[in-house]
Parts: C-alpha cells; structure tokens; sequence
C-alpha cells in the first residue's frame, strides 16, 4: 500500500527533526549548559561538561524525534529546550562574565 | 537486546540500515584509518627506522636548549616547546607572540647535541614539516580531519562520529542475540547468511568499543570545530586564548625582569620522579624572565589513565602545581574531558590495549562494509549496482592508498623526504584504485584490489631497505625491535590481502547481479 500524505508528513517532520533540528538543537542546549553551570573548583565546568555532554545530548534528541510516536510532541520537546536554552544564554549575555577562573 | 514495540523496532531498523549507507563509507574512511592511527607511534618508529635507544626528553637537554634560546632572535623567544621527534631525535619548536602572523624557528637536535635541521619563517608554513615522522604524521592527520581544511575537516569527522554513535545504539536494540551473535559464524550456510553472521559477530564484538569510540571521538570533532568557538563566544567574548587558558591554567602576572632560567635537566629529573611516568612534553613560556614558567607533562603511570602535568618556577625551578587533569586542580568537568583521550587513543595499558584498540577497529570496518553489502543485497537497481561499486572501490582502495602513502615515504627519503612524498603516493594510490574500479568488471575490482594491495605491501620492507634505512642485523643489534617486528607485521598484511584475493577472483566468475551479495 503506498504511503499516504500523512505518513509521509510524518516522515518529512521526523527527518527535519532528527537532522538540522537535532543539530541546533544541540548547540543550543550546549551553550544553554554552559551558561547553568557552576564554575567548580577548577573554573573550567562549563566549557569541559556541555563538551563531554554534546554527543549524549545529540542521541537523545535525535532518538527521540525518530521513535516517539507523535512527532508533533517530539518537536514540542526539542522547542521547549531551545527555548529554555536560548534565554540561558540570553541571561549571560545580558549579566556578568561566567567562568571566572579561580 | 531492547524488547521493544514493532513499530519502534522497524524505525530502529530502518535507522541502522539509512545510518549506515548513507554515512557508512565516510564512517568506514575514518574508523579504518582511526585503526591505523591508533599504532601510529609504533609506524612511526618502524618507518623512521630509529636505532637510538634512549627517548630524546629523557636526555640532558639544558646545553642544547639553552643553545637554540640564546641562538633565536629576542622576539621569537615567547615560547620553547620540547618533544620527541622522529629517528630519536628532540624537537625544539620556538615561537612569537601567538597570532595569525606568528613566526617561529624549529630545529631537530640529534642525541649528540648537534642541530640537524632549522626551518624559520611563519609558524604555519613550518609545522607538521618533520620529514622521518611524516607517515605516521600522515595517518593521524587523515583520520583526524581526512584532509578537509579545518574547521570542516573536524567538522565532517564530528558527523561520522555521531552516525557511528546512532548506528551502535540501533544496532544494540535491534539485536535479538547480541551474546549468542558472537560466536556465531555458519561457514557452510548460503552465502547471504554467512555474511550476516560476519556482520553480527563483528558488530557485537565492536559494540561496545564503537559507542567508546562514537563518543570520544565527537567530543573531540566537535569541540575543535564548533565547541570551542561557541563557549568561547559564551565566556569569554569570543576570545578562544582566553578560554584555553583556563584549560591549561592562565599565565602568571607579566614580569619582563630578567631572571636566569632553571637548570632544565634537574626540573625533568623531578617531574619524571613524581609523575611516575616518561615526559612526553615540556614548554617554557618566557625563559630568561622573572615571570618563566616550565611546565611538564607526562606520560600515565602504570594503572592510571590520566598522566600527571606539572608546572615548575622557570626561574627557581621550584614545582608550583602538580595537576593530574585539566583545569589548575581537581575538577568533575577536568576529569571526565581528560579521560577522552586514553579510552580514543587506546593507550591506556601500553600495547595490549592498543592491539585490542586496533582489532575492535577492524571488526568496525568489518561490520560497517558488511552491513552495506546486506543492504544492497535485498535491492536491484541501478543506484544499488553504483553503491555496490563504490563500497568495493573505496572499502579495498582505502588500504591500497594507505600502501601507497608508505610507498611514497620510502620513495623520498633518499632526497630529504618529506609530507609531500606521502601526500603523493596516497594520491596517486587513491586515483589508480578509482580507475581501476571503474574500468574493470565488477566482479574482478575486489580481487584487483586486494591483489594490488597485497604486492604494494610486501614490497614496503624492501623499499624500506633500499631508502637507506637499517636492515634487521642492525635493528636487533640496538636492541631495536619495531624494524623487524614492522616488516613481519605488513608482510603479513600482505599475504592476508593476497589470501582474500586468490579466492575471491576463483568465487566471482559468475557476472554481479544487483539485488545479489557480492560476497
């Protein structure tokens, strides 16, 4: 039976998900990371952790645009971290200089 | 394996199958010449055919330091960096202030003290110029960045990483069984089937090495390419110095005093006693200042995975700190970035683990090209008939052209050698596979390839021999055993390659039929 437009609708939203979503979406929540984290006793949290965290963060997200059943849920999802990410970097910005080296 | 829904199980599977044939040649590219690059270091003394005995950071070198210093010009004294070169040789790197215009002097300093060779000019002109390390300095850079210009270079290295991270993970939950899969090969079962055992077997046994792998290897592609930029715009206005120098530590407070340096030798006497461990590099930043630092970093002592760095008064020589990661002192972040490289590199356990570095690798490869063919298998087109091709040609071409960069090395040593001999006979090796591929019958470009493979590498130790460098009777006379060991490990190379090629031409007198295996 050929697919029909809704499937492949479906497949179009979870490739763009997936794909060039997944990515910026990634970025953002690295540098969204960046921005929520403590310094710790060596200052260099922020920059090491989001680093060591990046491919975790692409396989959720692009595992989860591939698999959830309902990919306008799974565009919510990656929308809502970028949102939270975006003004996290949107308030260092607009504050003091993080990472201060101890 | 993950028990899960069909439907979710068909997307896995679908993702597994669409990961790696749409990235599984690139994926292939760069864990077979990341399988390389993890020996590069033994390659590199095979290659370089070294007799000296003692490693050059672990001679005196205060003398001869002091020398190329006091030789540069006062602008080019910024910073010394010392390490171990090719043919047992020392590097001695000085540089400027650092910037896009920054130049430098690089000398190589043979054991007796005597400068060998000195390239001056621009720092980027003179880098990467070592002509006894440039095979092995090759196969990094190949696997590193596969010699696309940075940043794209790490870039697309960084999109192989992540495709060999979602394929693994496929490939964990779609296995019904993984464990039995691993001692599962049918040698007398319909070819289609042998294949997929081959495929399964090599597959789980890399599984676990391939996420290891998936992941260091994005940090790493990642951060150099888009990482480092974006948290440095985040902390630091952009300013990447900035933000590696609160990796490394930032410098001291600038005092242009003039200050006499510290004894060199009696600081690497120290830090080798408290590292446990052979340095493998130093740098002194502003010697002859009252503000000089040295700072030291070795090898991992036996049982530990990170090494220590150790920062010295370059003045007084007095140690100042003793870090065992990144960062001025113990860190969460600082310790888990420090682990990315013994579990990339492998070289965590001396050569055991980097043999088994090297085996997981080849079984990556092995399942990558084997879970291709699967693929093409169940299709008959056109498309599926150019990929079939393409696999084979750049699946055997790869190994020619890595036999062809050696042979290009060997070809120039006698005339001063160098990069370019090896970039050229890894081109020239690549473009005469192309051809090949693309001219002769399907069924005969495996068996070509492999055959052609097989003759370029057991011609390597005699190239070696002819290049002027040492034969056997005075490699074991030093006590040197990569020549020899070097030579048996590419001949038998070469006659695997040539074992695969015999039969293989003898298997495929029957014309390729896409929507068939080529086995």
């Amino acid at each position: 039976m050929p697919p029909s437009t809704a499937d492949r609708r479906d497949v179009l939203v979870r490739a763009l998900l997936a794909g060039p979503g997944a990515a910026v979406a990634t970025l953002l929540a690295v540098m969204g990371l960046s921005a929520a984290l403590p310094p710790g006793p060596a200052g260099i949290d922020p920059i090491t952790i989001p680093l060591v965290a990046l491919p975790f963060i692409w396989a959720a997200l692009f595992f989860h645009a591939c698999l959830d059943p309902a990919p306008r849920r799974a565009a919510l999802a990656s929308l809502a971290l970028c949102a939270v990410c975006a003004a996290l970097v949107a308030l260092r910005h607009g504050g003091a200089p993080a990472a201060a080296v101890p | 394996m993950i028990r899960l829904p069909a439907r979710e199980h068909r997307r896995l599977v679908a993702i597994h199958g669409w990961t790696g044939v749409g990235l599984g040649l690139l994926l292939y590219v760069v864990v077979a010449t990341g399988t390389v690059a993890v020996l590069a270091r033994e390659i590199g003394a095979w290659s370089s055919g070294t007799l000296a005995t003692r490693a050059p950071l672990s001679r005196a070198l205060d003398a001869a330091v002091g020398r190329a210093i006091v030789d540069a010009p006062p602008g080019l004294r910024d910073t010394v960096d010392l390490s171990a070169a090719a043919d047992d040789r020392l590097a001695v790197s000085l540089r400027g202030p650092a910037g896009p215009d920054a130049r430098g002097i690089d000398l190589d300093v043979a054991p007796d003290g005597a400068v060998l060779r000195r390239r001056d000019g621009p720092a980027a002109d003179i880098e990467d110029a070592d002509p006894p390390g440039a095979l092995a300095a090759f196969l990094v850079d190949l696997h590193v960045r596969l010699y696309v210009p940075a940043p794209w270079g790490y870039a697309v290295t960084g999109v192989a990483g992540l495709a060999l991270l979602a394929a693994a993970l496929s490939g964990f939950a779609i296995h019904r069984h993984l464990l039995k899969d691993i001692f599962t090969l049918r040698r007398g079962a319909r070819p289609g089937l042998t294949a997929r055992d081959r495929h399964n077997m090599a597959g789980a046994w890399a599984l676990p090495f391939a996420v290891v792998l998936a992941v260091t290897g994005s940090v790493f592609s990642w951060s150099a390419s888009a990482g480092f930029p974006a948290l440095a715009w985040m902390s630091y206005g952009g300013d990447r110095e900035a933000l590696f120098a609160a990796l490394a530590g930032p410098p001291p407070p600038a005092d242009p005093t003039p200050a006499p340096r510290a004894d060199l030798d009696a600081v690497m006497a120290d830090a080798a006693a408290r590292a446990g461990a052979a340095p493998t590099y130093v740098r002194l930043a502003r010697p002859g200042r009252a503000d000089a630092r040295i700072t030291v970093y070795a090898a991992p002592p036996a049982g530990a995975l990170t090494g220590h760095t150790l920062v010295y008064d370059g003045a007084s020589g007095t140690l100042l700190e003793d870090r065992r990661a990144f960062g001025r002192v113990a860190s969460v972040g600082g310790t888990l970035y420090g682990l990315m490289a013994p579990l990339h590199f492998g070289d965590f356990a001396g050569p055991a683990s980097k043999v088994a570095w090297a085996a997981l690798g080849l079984c990556s490869c092995v399942a990558t090209l084997g879970g291709i063919r699967l693929w093409l298998a169940r299709r008959d087109d056109r498309a599926s008939a150019l990929l079939d091709r393409c696999t084979a040609i750049v699946g055997l071409g790869l190994p020619f052209a890595t036999a062809g960069a050696a042979a290009g090395f060997f070809a120039g040593l006698p005339g001063g050698g160098g990069p370019g001999w090896t970039e050229a006979g890894f081109l020239a090796a690549a473009a005469a596979a192309t051809v090949a591929g693309i001219a002769l019958p399907r069924r005969r470009v495996g068996p070509a390839l492999s055959a052609a493979t097989g003759i370029g590498l057991a011609l390597l130790p005699a190239l070696r021999w002819a290049a002027g460098e040492p034969g056997w009777g005075a490699a074991l006379a030093a006590g040197r055993l990569a020549v020899p060991s070097g030579d048996v490990a590419v001949l038998a190379i070469a006659a695997a390659f040539l074992w695969t090629a015999a039969p293989a031409a003898m298997r495929d007198r029957r014309p390729f039929r896409p929507g068939r295996a080529v086995p």
